[in-house]
C-alpha cells in the first residue's frame, strides 16, 4: 500500500499521480521490487517502521508498506495519526516458513483448515481489520 | 558473485571512509572550541557547554542520528534535509561531528588541565607571551597526553560510521546486509569485518608511530 | 643605590591575609636570604616580585623605577607585566624545566623568542642566535653541565635539572635572581651540588633573593637575612645577628626548632 500524509491523500489515488514522488521502501521487500519495476524514485530503508518515519518527517514523500502494517501502525491512536494509505501497488500472498522437514508445517496446515472451516479464522481477521484480506475458501 | 559482493562492499566502504574523514575534519576543531568553552571563566558559557556535552555524550549516537535527520520534519514540520541522498549524508556527518566533538572536547580539556601549572609559570617568569607559552611549551605536552585516548576514539569512529545506515546512508554494513534480503546470502555481512579490521589495523600502526615519535621526552 | 626596594607589600587570598606589611631593600651584588615557617608568606612574596601575583598594597621599585604601585594603576597590560617580569628571574622548587626541550634549548628558548622583538632581528638573525647559543652554553658550563647539554630533563637527576633551571633563569640577565626553596624537592645527596652553584653565583656578586630552609647555607651565602612569620618581617639583619643573637622571641623559637634538625 502507498502511504502518504492524510492531508494530501486525495491527490494520490492512482498510479499516475504518485509517479513523481520519492518513495521510502523497506530494503529487499516486495514493495521495493514493485516501486523499482514501476520506475519510481525510491530510497531503501531498514524496515517498514523507518519507511513510515520518513514520510512523517517529510524526508520522503510517500512509502510503500504491507497492508497489515499499514492497518496497525498508522491512523488514529498511533504516532502517525496524520498518515493514511491510498492505493495498493500489488497484491501479495503470505505464507509461514519452517525449517525443512519440520513436522510443525503439517500441524499449522491442519490448524488453518480447521479455523477456516469453523469460522474462527474470520473472527481473528476481524480483530485486526483484515477480514477482506484473508484468502477466500 | 564474489566480484559483485566485493564491488558493492568497496562502494560502501568508500562511503564509510567519507563519513570517517569528514567527521574528523569537523570534530577536531569543534572539539577544541568546546574545550575552551567548558573551561571558560565566563560562567553562563561554561555551563551551557557542559550541558550540551552531557546531552550529547549521554544519549546514543543512533538516537542522535534519528533526531537530527527526522527531527526537523517531525517536530518543526519543516524538513530542511530534503529527500535526496546528499541530504541524508549531510545530516549523518553533522550528527557525527557534533557527537565526536563532545567526546574530543573532554579529552582536550583533560590534556590541557593535566599540564602542570608550573610549566606556564616558568614561561611567564621568562617573559614569554601567553601565545608563546601555549604554542612552545603547552601544546606538545598536551598532544603527547591525548594521543592514546584520541586514538581510542578514532578507532571507535571507524566502526560507529555503520550507524549511519539507520537514516539510509549506504555504508559498508548496509551493503553487506542487502545481500541477505536480495540474494539470500549472509557471508557478505560478515565479510565487512575484514574491511574494518584492515582499516583499524592501519590506524593502529599510524598511532603507534606517532606515540613513538613523541617518546623523546616524558611528561 | 638599591637595585630592589620592596615597600609595604600586602596580599590576601579571599579571607586569608598572607602578606601583611613586608618590605626590604637590596643593594646590587648582595644576597638576601628569607627564612620562616610554611605559611609565613615567603613564597607569595617571591611570586609577587615575579609578577605571578598582584599585591593588594605596597610598591616594588627596581633601579629607582617603580614597577608596581598599589596606589596607582594596578591593572597592568600584558606587555607591561612582561617587561616587569624580565627584571627578575625565578628558580622554582620543582624546577619546571620544559620536558620537550634539551637542557641547552631550555636555556636558549626565552632568549630566542625575545630576540624576535628586536628591530635588527631580521638583519642580524644568525649572529643573534649564535650569541644566544654561546651564552646558553657558557651558562651551562658555569653550572657544571656542559656534557649534558643535549640531554632531556627526564634523563637528568633532580640536582642536574635544578642547575639547568638556574642557567635558564640567568640567560636573560635579570637584575634580581630569585630562588623559591631551590633544594627542598631534592634528595639530600643532591642538594650540595645546587648550593655550590648558588654560592659560586654569590661570589660573582649576583644579586639574589633566596627563600630557603637550609639554615647553614643561608648563614654562608647571605649578606642580609629576613625572618618572616605570619605575613610580617619579624626580624632582619646580617646573618651573624639574626642567627647568632636573635632579638625577637619568635625568631629564637623558630631557630631552636631548626637547630635540632
Amino acid at each position: 500500500m502507498v502511504v502518504v500524509r492524510a492531508d494530501q491523500a486525495d491527490q494520490y489515488q492512482d498510479e499516475a499521480s504518485v509517479a513523481d514522488l520519492v518513495f521510502a521502501v523497506e530494503s529487499g521487500s516486495a514493495g521495493e521490487a514493485v516501486v523499482q519495476e514501476l520506475g519510481y524514485e525510491n530510497v531503501a530503508v531498514q524496515n517498514q517502521a523507518a519507511a513510515l518515519m520518513e514520510v512523517a518527517a517529510g524526508t520522503a514523500d510517500a512509502c510503500v508498506i504491507d497492508l497489515m502494517m499499514a492497518g496497525a501502525m498508522i491512523g488514529e491512536g498511533t504516532s502517525y495519526s496524520d498518515l493514511t494509505y491510498t492505493l495498493p501497488l500489488n497484491s501479495e500472498k503470505y505464507g509461514v516458513g519452517f525449517r525443512k522437514g519440520s513436522d510443525l508445517a503439517a500441524e499449522l496446515n491442519k490448524f488453518f483448515s480447521e479455523s477456516y472451516a469453523d469460522g474462527s479464522m474470520l473472527e481473528y481477521a476481524k480483530t485486526y481489520g483484515m477480514q477482506e484480506s484473508i484468502l477466500a475458501q | 558473485m564474489f566480484q559483485t559482493v566485493l564491488a558493492s562492499l568497496n562502494e560502501g566502504f568508500l562511503k564509510t571512509l567519507e563519513i570517517f574523514g569528514l567527521t574528523l575534519v569537523g570534530a577536531f576543531p569543534l572539539g577544541l572550541i568546546l574545550a575552551f568553552g567548558s573551561t571558560s571563566p565566563f560562567r553562563p558559557l561554561k555551563y551551557l557547554v557542559k550541558f550540551i556535552v552531557w546531552c550529547v555524550r549521554g544519549t546514543p549516537l543512533m538516537l542522535q542520528l534519528l533526531i537530527i535527520y527526522y527531527g526537523p520534519g517531525l517536530i518543526l514540520g519543516n524538513n530542511w534535509w530534503g529527500t535526496s541522498s546528499a541530504g541524508r549524508f549531510t545530516a549523518a556527518v553533522v550528527a557525527f561531528i557534533i557527537n565526536y566533538s563532545c567526546y574530543f572536547s573532554e579529552i582536550y580539556r583533560g590534556g590541557i588541565e593535566g599540564v602542570p601549572k608550573g610549566q606556564s609559570e616558568a614561561g611567564q617568569v621568562l617573559g614569554m607571551t601567553k601565545g608563546q607559552i601555549f604554542s612552545r611549551v603547552i601544546f606538545l605536552q598536551v598532544i603527547k597526553r591525548i594521543v592514546p585516548p584520541m586514538g581510542n576514539e578514532i578507532i571507535t569512529l571507524v566502526k560507529d560510521t555503520s550507524l549511519a545506515r539507520v537514516i539510509a546512508v549506504y555504508e559498508v554494513i548496509w551493503n553487506g546486509q542487502t545481500f541477505i534480503k536480495a540474494s539470500g546470502i549472509i557471508w557478505p555481512l560478515f565479510f565487512t569485518g575484514v574491511y574494518y579490521l584492515l582499516f583499524s589495523g592501519i590506524l593502529t600502526l599510524l598511532l603507534g608511530r606517532l606515540e613513538k615519535k613523541l617518546d623523546f621526552f616524558r611528561v | 643605590m638599591s637595585v630592589l626596594e620592596v615597600k609595604n607589600i600586602s596580599k590576601s587570598f579571599g579571607e586569608t591575609e598572607v602578606l601583611r606589611d613586608v618590605g626590604f631593600s637590596l643593594e646590587k651584588g648582595q644576597v638576601i636570604a628569607i627564612i620562616g615557617s610554611s605559611g609565613s608568606g615567603k613564597t607569595t612574596l617571591l611570586r609577587c616580585l615575579n609578577f605571578l601575583e598582584t599585591p593588594d598594597g605596597g610598591q616594588i621599585v627596581v633601579n629607582s623605577e617603580t614597577l608596581f604601585d598599589a596606589g596607582g594603576r594596578t591593572q597592568l597590560t600584558e606587555k607591561e607585566v612582561r617587561r616587569n617580569r624580565l627584571h627578575f628571574g625565578l628558580v622554582f622548587q620543582s624546577f619546571n624545566l620544559f620536558p620537550q626541550y634539551t637542557a641547552l634549548s631550555n636555556v636558549k628558548l626565552a632568549g630566542e623568542l625575545l630576540a624576535r622583538e628586536r628591530s635588527d632581528y631580521q638583519a642580524k638573525r644568525k649572529t643573534i642566535l649564535k650569541e644566544i647559543r654561546d651564552n646558553a652554553a657558557g651558562l651551562l658550563q658555569q653550572v657544571g653541565l656542559s656534557d649534558k647539554m643535549h640531554l632531556y630533563p627526564h634523563q637528568l637527576s633532580g640536582g642536574q635539572q635544578q642547575r639547568v633551571a638556574i642557567a635558564r633563569a640567568l640567560a636573560l640577565s635579570p637584575d634580581v635572581l630569585c630562588f623559591d626553596e631551590p633544594t627542598s624537592a631534592l634528595d639530600p645527596e643532591l642538594t650540595g651540588e645546587v648550593l655550590k652553584v648558588i654560592l659560586a653565583l654569590a661570589e660573582k656578586n649576583t644579586t639574589m633573593v633566596i627563600v630557603t630552609h637550609e639554615m647553614q647555607f643561608a648563614r654562608e651565602v647571605a649578606d642580609q637575612v629576613v625572618f618572616m612569620d605570619g605575613g610580617l618581617v619579624v626580624e632582619a639583619g646580617p646573618p651573624e645577628e639574626v642567627f647568632g643573637k636573635p632579638k625577637q622571641e619568635r625568631t629564637i623559637r623558630f631557630l631552636e626548632r631548626y637547630s635540632e634538625v
